[in-house]
């Protein structure tokens, strides 16, 4: 579904070039949650945003559903992935209710029903439609994130990127926000790319992940591999400790 | 009590202007802290922040802060005027906050900030506040002082500011440590090692410290004892060794609903939320005191 | 300001304060109270507004606050000083002075009306554009901005209405040719701090347009700092006006504006200073109250202070 070939990004011009992901390549199945997992400024986020269209390539190719995809999409491309933001506070326009947020999408989309969509998509991330009016500073950050949620989901996308969807939110929090996601994943069958510096965090939500240091994946390696332990490079073996010690735990 | 009492906070209330009505953000707080190491732990809105700002008098000027008793060592801090409140912080109660960037000025080099801040409270000359500026960073396990010395606040990783902040603030060497979220903003890989360098200076000087954070694992492992906020108040408080036989259940909530790597779960548990946590634990509360 | 009273529990306060509105009119209604209520405590913004309203009601009520004509001349009461029967005093050609400042408020609204028509769209059209698309567009468009900047805004103000000829319209047109930079200016800078948000991009992972993107999130949330400014502008835009008026390029006799009957007084400064000091005060109270206005507004409205 997610096909990522030698992709590299660039930041900056002639005189300060930083190479922000270096020859990355993997590749995502259909209905699979892969999780990229490193520390600030590894160049996970970065990746994540040129998938999202927002950023280009300097080299690589990404393809979505077997369709290479740049810069410039089209309306369905767009549609195919939505994407989840860290920051429940920047991710929704404060002068705009909830219901003018999930509205806007589907009168782009040009698609009808517009009110019982918008109703649809609420109950479906278990908000009451009392919410529906509100401004998204009368809710709670966790409330948000639902919001963010449901405004990806109501395009009916095929992907859906996480960046670092809980790290802003309190650990009660957190949990609510990854059931609802791994229950919506389940039940659309949705292929879900997941970008976070906790590795229990992905290590919950994913089959499979990539370790990111420096631009570059430095191991790829399977969720049970990761649980027992049994993690080949230094770095990945580094953050495995420092999870496991509890100091990580948030 | 026998213990040699640091700071007592007895029935603290704290309280903001609201929009429309007023918002408590404290509600009849009240702990003691020997030269020990205490963990304060809540979520966001549980006024954890607001306690250890309550503590320095830093609170903006909206809100309005009761107690019953706020003292360190003796000194009244509640009543203290504003010159005496200026010699308590920094000099006696220093507090490091969680992200660097927003706490070191950014038009000085980090080691003439520490150098200033040590001036500040002695009257050493300027070769002298140097001299202790780069033995304290050396403290911190910087391990190039005389270079990072004269490096700008941009200039340093968030784990070195940090470092830095840690030094700034216990050059004057206080008697007390309050440290908000000290390792939040930094990769999982550094945290540690903050918290051991913060937690061997601590020992070493016999200060006190409190450790303000949302991490209950974290703090349980680098502290004595653990108080639990919730909503303002205490829901209760216990020996970190004893954190995994919690009674309360907003505590067990709260251990229980992280992901863990090491054993898969296919739903994690969520905290359930019970009204009546507020008023029990007022009870609690007001048990313990009589 | 006094402290405000307890309020009594009123329905329709409970439905505007509701916690969670019912409809869109409802949501969009309680914004408009709860920025009023902090308005309200604003005690700044409230004697602005007072002054600005006041203003209004003025010009509105003119022909019911003064029965006399700001036109008729009685040359048998030129010049006359402050008493019952003209409370400001007569000018040179014995017109009641406080009746042409009460008729010259409707002078002054309507520049103030046409220079903001004129000014915010043009000001916003082209910073927003140019912060959301930068590259050669911004560098064009800013650089057509710097050069308007270049020059000092009343000699330019002048040199629009010398080449247009006297007269309110092109004073009105010659205030917004030099007017409208900063806000382009003030817009741009808005634009790029939120034009890298992730609500944007959201919106662009929606497939939405950039006229969409531009009008329905960036132009939103310019608008209040670019109205704050506009605010604080107004008390230059009036003395502006008013300096046009003195200078005989702006509004021309016998109408009753401010900045003319300043320059006419002019010549009676010292035996009859009421004739040039009246409208004087006038020009000074708007502008002060436009100002109180804007500083309170920003009180409110600038996301830094919140």
């Amino acid at each position: 579904m997610i096909e990522v070939f030698n992709a590299t990004v660039v930041y900056g011009g002639n005189s300060q070039r930083l190479e922000a992901v270096r020859n990355v390549s993997f590749n995502v199945a259909a209905a699979e949650v892969f999780g990229l997992v490193g520390e600030s400024g590894c160049g996970k986020s970065t990746l994540l945003r040129a998938i999202a269209g927002a950023l280009p390539l300097a080299r690589g190719r990404i393809a979505l559903a077997d369709r290479d995809v740049g810069l410039h999409r089209t309306r369905e491309e767009r549609r195919l992935v939505q994407m989840v933001f860290q920051d429940p506070y920047a991710s929704l326009n404060p002068t705009h209710t909830i219901d003018k947020i999930l509205a806007e999408p589907l009168a782009i989309q040009k698609i009808k029903a517009i009110d019982e969509r918008v109703s649809q998509a609420l109950a479906e991330v278990g908000l009451g439609l009392e919410h529906r009016y509100r401004y998204p500073h009368q809710i709670s950050g966790g409330q948000r994130q639902r919001v963010a949620i449901a405004r990806a989901l109501i395009m009916q996308p095929g992907i859906l990127l996480l960046d670092e969807p809980t790290s802003a939110l309190d650990l009660s929090v957190q949990a609510e926000i990854l059931n609802l996601l791994k229950r919506v994943g389940r039940s659309r069958t949705l292929t879900m790319l997941m970008v976070s510096h906790n590795l229990a965090v992905i290590a919950h939500m994913c089959t499979r992940i990539a370790v990111m240091y420096e631009g570059e994946i430095v191991e790829m390696l399977e969720v049970e591999r990761l649980r027992r332990g049994e993690a080949n490079h230094p770095y990945t073996q580094r953050l495995l400790t420092a999870s496991l010690d509890g100091a990580a735990a948030a | 009590m026998n213990r040699d009492l640091l700071l007592t906070v007895e029935d603290l209330h704290v309280t903001y202007q609201g929009r429309t009505a007023p918002v408590s953000a404290v509600r009849g707080v009240s702990f003691e802290l020997a030269r020990e190491r205490l963990g304060i732990v809540g979520e966001s809105g549980s006024g954890k922040s607001t306690i250890g700002l309550a503590i320095l008098r830093l609170l903006p000027r909206s809100a309005r802060l009761t107690a019953r008793g706020l003292s360190l060592h003796g000194t009244d801090l509640l009543n203290a005027t504003e010159e005496v409140m200026r010699t308590v912080r920094g000099r006696r109660i220093s507090m490091v906050l969680q992200d660097p960037k927003y706490s070191l000025n950014p038009v000085m080099t980090v080691g003439q900030q520490i150098a200033e801040s040590y001036r500040l409270h002695s009257h050493a000359s300027a070769t002298q506040a140097k001299s202790k500026t780069l033995e304290m960073l050396e403290a911190v396990r910087i391990r190039d002082p005389e270079r990072v010395y004269r490096l700008y606040p941009h200039e340093v990783s968030g784990g070195m500011g940090q470092r830095v902040m840690i030094a700034m603030m216990l050059i004057p060497e206080p008697e007390l440590l309050i440290a908000d979220e000290p390792t939040s903003a930094l990769d999982v890989t550094v945290q540690g090692q903050l918290l051991v360098l913060i937690d061997e200076l601590i020992q070493r000087r016999r200060m006190g410290l409190i450790l303000i954070s949302h991490n209950l694992k974290l703090v349980s492992s680098y502290c004595d004892r653990v108080v639990v906020l919730y909503a303002g108040r205490v829901m209760e408080t216990l020996k970190a060794s004893e954190l995994t036989s919690a009674k309360h259940p907003y505590t067990r909530g709260l251990l229980a609903c992280r992901p863990l790597i090491d054993h898969q779960q296919p739903e994690l548990p969520q905290l359930v939320r019970d009204p009546a946590w507020l008023n029990g634990a007022q009870q609690d509360r007001q048990g313990r005191a009589t | 300001m006094t402290a405000e009273s307890v309020p009594r529990p009123a329905p329709w306060r409970d439905w505007l304060l509701a916690d969670a509105p019912r409809s869109r009119a409802q949501a969009r209604l309680g914004r408009w109270y709860g920025n009023w209520l902090l308005l309200k405590r604003n005690s700044l913004a409230v004697s602005g507004l007072v002054v600005v309203s006041t203003l209004v009601l003025i010009a509105l009520l003119a022909p019911w606050l003064s029965d006399q004509s700001p036109y008729d001349q009685l040359l048998t009461a030129r010049l006359l000083p402050p008493s019952s029967d003209h409370w400001f005093g007569t000018d040179e050609l014995g017109r009641d002075i406080f009746t042409r400042i009460i008729y010259g408020s409707r002078i002054t609204l309507l520049i103030i009306f046409l220079v903001s028509i004129i000014v915010l769209p043009v000001g916003v059209i082209i910073g927003t554009a140019a912060g959301y698309f930068g590259g050669l567009l911004d560098t064009f468009l800013m650089r057509v901005t710097d050069i308007f900047l270049a020059f000092p805004r009343l000699v330019m103000a002048l040199a629009f209405a010398a080449a247009l000829g006297p007269g309110i319209e092109n004073a009105v047109i010659a205030i917004s040719i030099t007017a409208w930079p900063p806000y382009a200016r003030l817009a741009r800078a808005e634009t790029m701090t939120v034009r890298r948000s992730d609500f944007i991009l959201a919106t662009r992972m929606q497939g939405a347009s950039a006229l969409r993107i531009i009008w329905s999130h960036i132009v939103p949330l310019c608008l209040p700092s670019v109205i704050i400014r506009l605010t604080f502008d107004m008390a230059g835009i009036i003395l502006i006006a008013a300096g046009l008026g003195f200078l005989g390029l702006g509004a021309q006799p016998p109408a009753p504006e401010w900045g003319l009957m300043v320059s006419s007084g002019r010549d009676y400064l010292l035996d009859q200073w009421w004739v040039a000091t009246m409208p004087g005060l006038a020009i000074f109270v708007v502008s002060f109250g436009f100002n109180l206005l804007g500083d309170g507004l920003r009180d409110i409205f600038d996301p830094k202070s919140q």
